[in-house]
């Protein structure tokens, strides 16, 4: 779709459905679809439409008002990037691609980290969010993007004495109430051990099961990232979660995955919340140890993480700029954007 | 806290005439009229448009055509904010009144550090650019925003050793060629025989002339700019500017002005660039000090400065968030966008 015919859409507004589908993952939701619906309400664009979302995403659609949101109580599934072209869908969307999306001025980020404000996590020490995952992934019978029992018990032991650490695998009690996982199975993994020897560190299931007094999930996770400025995160969506607050220091475990190429250092990573948040990726259980340094090196000023001379140094060398292309491009990568495609400037 | 835009603002802007005209002072161009202009670049509504600015004002709007920009050569002028009425001109405009502006969907900042990025500019030690000014202020009232000589001297003395410093302040010799000034009457300063001095220190107006074969005033401060993550300016228009380059320190030294009621802690200077600038906001002469020592420190990194961890705290007694309004608002405050949404 050219520009013209997406101006012409957006600002009559008449191409657009009467309810306007979400179809795909979580990750994918955050940074390509609600911050087109978000520009949509801002610009008085969304009018009488409604918006169809997956269970449990009420709160971050805390714009709209209950009778604009549909939640949809089936699980997600990938949407390949090939098949994005549903004009009724994907058609639309500025920048259907995540992978390859440029900062685009039909986007507009909601401030999660202001909007989420709350006092429920007040704490003596900082904040650390831990977020794993463990399943199946790409066609894969075995996880390939998590932290191991040992990468947990170095990481709790290292840096509990300076933060207070939420731990958070989402289906790690067995259950997902309140919202639609992604397709991907879960995989049984036993970190039952390693939280035992540190009970310092909370379990974020449990935590919201005791405390939460029957808040949605999804408004008590935002409410704790929006107390929070130091996120580790292995790759995939719940990394793309944490970009969304601003002004943090974020280490992500990326042992594979398309977003090394471009979202890192040059897509949604860098302009989904200003001030950006500092990325380091670790390809590797060393690098993995090495960002774990620039943790101990941090202070909070101006609502942004500070890094000391020690952890700029490690945060330089784990930099997502460091990252060149190398071979052919995967994972729907090899349509790099232009810098005139969609009105996007890089 | 952003706007929201409704039906009257979506009818001005179907009825946005060929040209648009800016008029009005330097300083709020770049944070009013140039985002508004590029979001309309961005999404293909400027397409047969042009803009009317000032003369000297073309490589700001460089995403544009050259037939795109008309520069006219006339003296700026202030327009109050009660003024800014007019339907195709302000009010087409998401945010008229810079003073009290909000997040607009209807604007879009051009990244100027990478726009004006070059490898002709080259130095052998960081950059700290110094920006000053020296005229009658707000209804001909003598100078209240400016750096001192003593000031500069102090500043100097503690910068060039570890930094290439250059200072700017327009119309220091004599009125510039190739741009139109803001209306504020200048007045003489003695800072040139400061300069002399101080030979390690860079007069910009030096420094471009031996560039001035290959760039205008505005390109080459542009692409100075672009190179520096440290500045230190007085209140005003050249702070802005400033504040359009990602990832930098600024330190501003404000004794007077609008800015500090919302400007700097909630407004545009929150917005400008990705990272937007770490702002510090020195009201006296001590802060001043402590502001350039902080400045003066830590390193730059990912493209974005990182201050010394010894100013850490220096940093958080500097910041904007600690003002607020102890006097009835002025300067236009009390015209609050009319859809705000908390």
């Amino acid at each position: 779709m050219s520009h013209d015919n997406k101006t012409a859409a957006y600002f009559g507004a008449r191409d657009l459905p009467d309810v306007i589908d979400y179809v795909g993952e979580f990750g994918a939701e955050l940074v390509t679809f609600l911050p087109f619906v978000y520009w949509l309400y801002r610009a008085g664009q969304l009018g009488d439409r409604k918006v169809s979302t997956y269970r449990g995403m009420r709160p971050l659609y805390f714009f709209l008002s209950d009778d604009q949101l549909i939640e949809k109580d089936e699980p997600r599934r990938f949407v390949g990037y090939q098949k994005r072209t549903d004009p009724s869908i994907w058609g639309f969307i500025p920048n259907p691609n995540e992978l390859i999306a440029t900062r685009n001025a039909y986007e507009a980020f909601p401030n999660y980290r202001k909007q989420f404000q709350s006092t429920r996590f007040s704490f003596d020490k900082p904040l650390l969010v831990v977020h794993n995952k463990f399943n199946r992934e790409w066609n894969s019978d075995t996880p390939v993007n998590f932290f191991s029992i040992d990468q947990l018990e170095q990481m709790f032991s290292r840096l509990k004495g300076n933060y207070q650490i939420v731990y958070l695998r989402h289906g790690r009690s067995g259950s997902v109430d309140g919202y639609s996982p992604d397709h991907n199975s879960l995989i049984d993994f036993d970190e039952t051990s390693v939280m035992q020897r540190h009970p310092e560190v909370i379990d974020f299931e449990q935590h919201h099961r005791e405390y939460g007094g029957g808040v949605a999930i999804n408004q008590y996770k935002n409410e704790l990232y929006a107390a929070c400025h130091h996120f580790i995160s292995v790759q995939g969506g719940g990394a793309h979660q944490c970009a969304l607050f601003s002004g943090s220091l974020l280490l992500i475990l990326h042992k594979r995955g398309p977003e090394a190429v471009h979202a890192y250092s040059n897509g949604f990573y860098q302009y989904a919340t200003n001030p950006a948040p500092v990325c380091m990726i670790a390809f590797n259980d060393r690098q993995l140890q090495d960002g774990l340094g620039a943790f101990t090196d941090a202070s909070l000023c101006q609502g942004r993480v500070m890094l000391g001379a020690n952890g700029s140094r490690i945060a330089n060398d784990l930099a997502p700029s460091r990252v060149q292309r190398k071979g052919q491009p995967v994972f729907g990568t090899d349509r790099l954007p232009s810098l005139t495609e969609f009105g996007s400037q890089l | 806290m952003h706007l929201q835009i409704d039906q009257t603002q979506l009818a001005r802007l179907a009825a946005m005439p060929e040209t648009l005209k800016y008029e009005g002072e330097f300083g709020a161009e770049l944070v009013t009229f140039i985002p508004f202009v590029y979001w309309c670049h961005c999404i293909g509504l400027f397409k047969g448009r042009k803009v009317s600015t000032y003369k000297g004002m073309r490589p700001l709007y460089y995403f544009l055509g050259d037939d795109q920009v008309i520069e006219r050569d006339d003296t700026r002028h202030w327009v109050p904010f009660a003024q800014r009425k007019s339907p195709d001109q302000w009010l087409v405009l998401p945010n008229a009144n810079e003073h009290t502006s909000v997040r607009s969907p209807m604007e879009y900042f051009p990244d100027y550090r990478s726009a004006f990025s070059t490898g002709e500019l080259t130095f052998d030690k960081p950059l700290v650019v110094i920006h000053n000014k020296y005229n009658l202020e707000w209804n001909n009232e003598p100078p209240r925003n400016f750096f001192s000589l003593e000031d500069l001297e102090e500043m100097f003395n503690l910068l060039k050793g570890g930094y290439q410093v250059v200072y700017i302040r327009h119309g220091m010799g004599g009125v510039s060629q190739g741009y139109s000034l803001d209306h504020n009457q200048l007045m003489d300063f003695g800072d040139a025989d400061l300069l002399t001095r101080h030979p390690e220190v860079l007069s910009f107006n030096a420094l471009h002339e031996r560039f001035k074969d290959r760039f205008s005033v505005n390109a080459f401060k542009a692409a100075l700019y672009a190179k520096s993550y440290r500045f230190i300016s007085v209140q005003g228009g050249g702070a802005y500017q400033c504040a359009m380059y990602s990832g930098s320190g600024l330190l501003i030294y404000h004794k007077d002005g609008p800015e500090i009621h919302h400007s700097y802690s909630k407004g545009f200077f929150t917005r400008t660039a990705n990272p937007a600038p770490l702002l510090l906001v020195a009201t006296n002469r001590a802060e001043l000090m402590a502001g350039v020592q902080a400045i003066g420190s830590g390193f730059v990194f990912s493209g974005r400065f990182i201050p010394g961890s010894k100013h850490i705290n220096r940093m958080k007694r500097l910041s904007p968030h600690r003002f607020k309004p102890k006097r009835p608002a002025k300067y236009g405050m009390a015209e609050l966008p009319v859809h705000l949404v908390q």
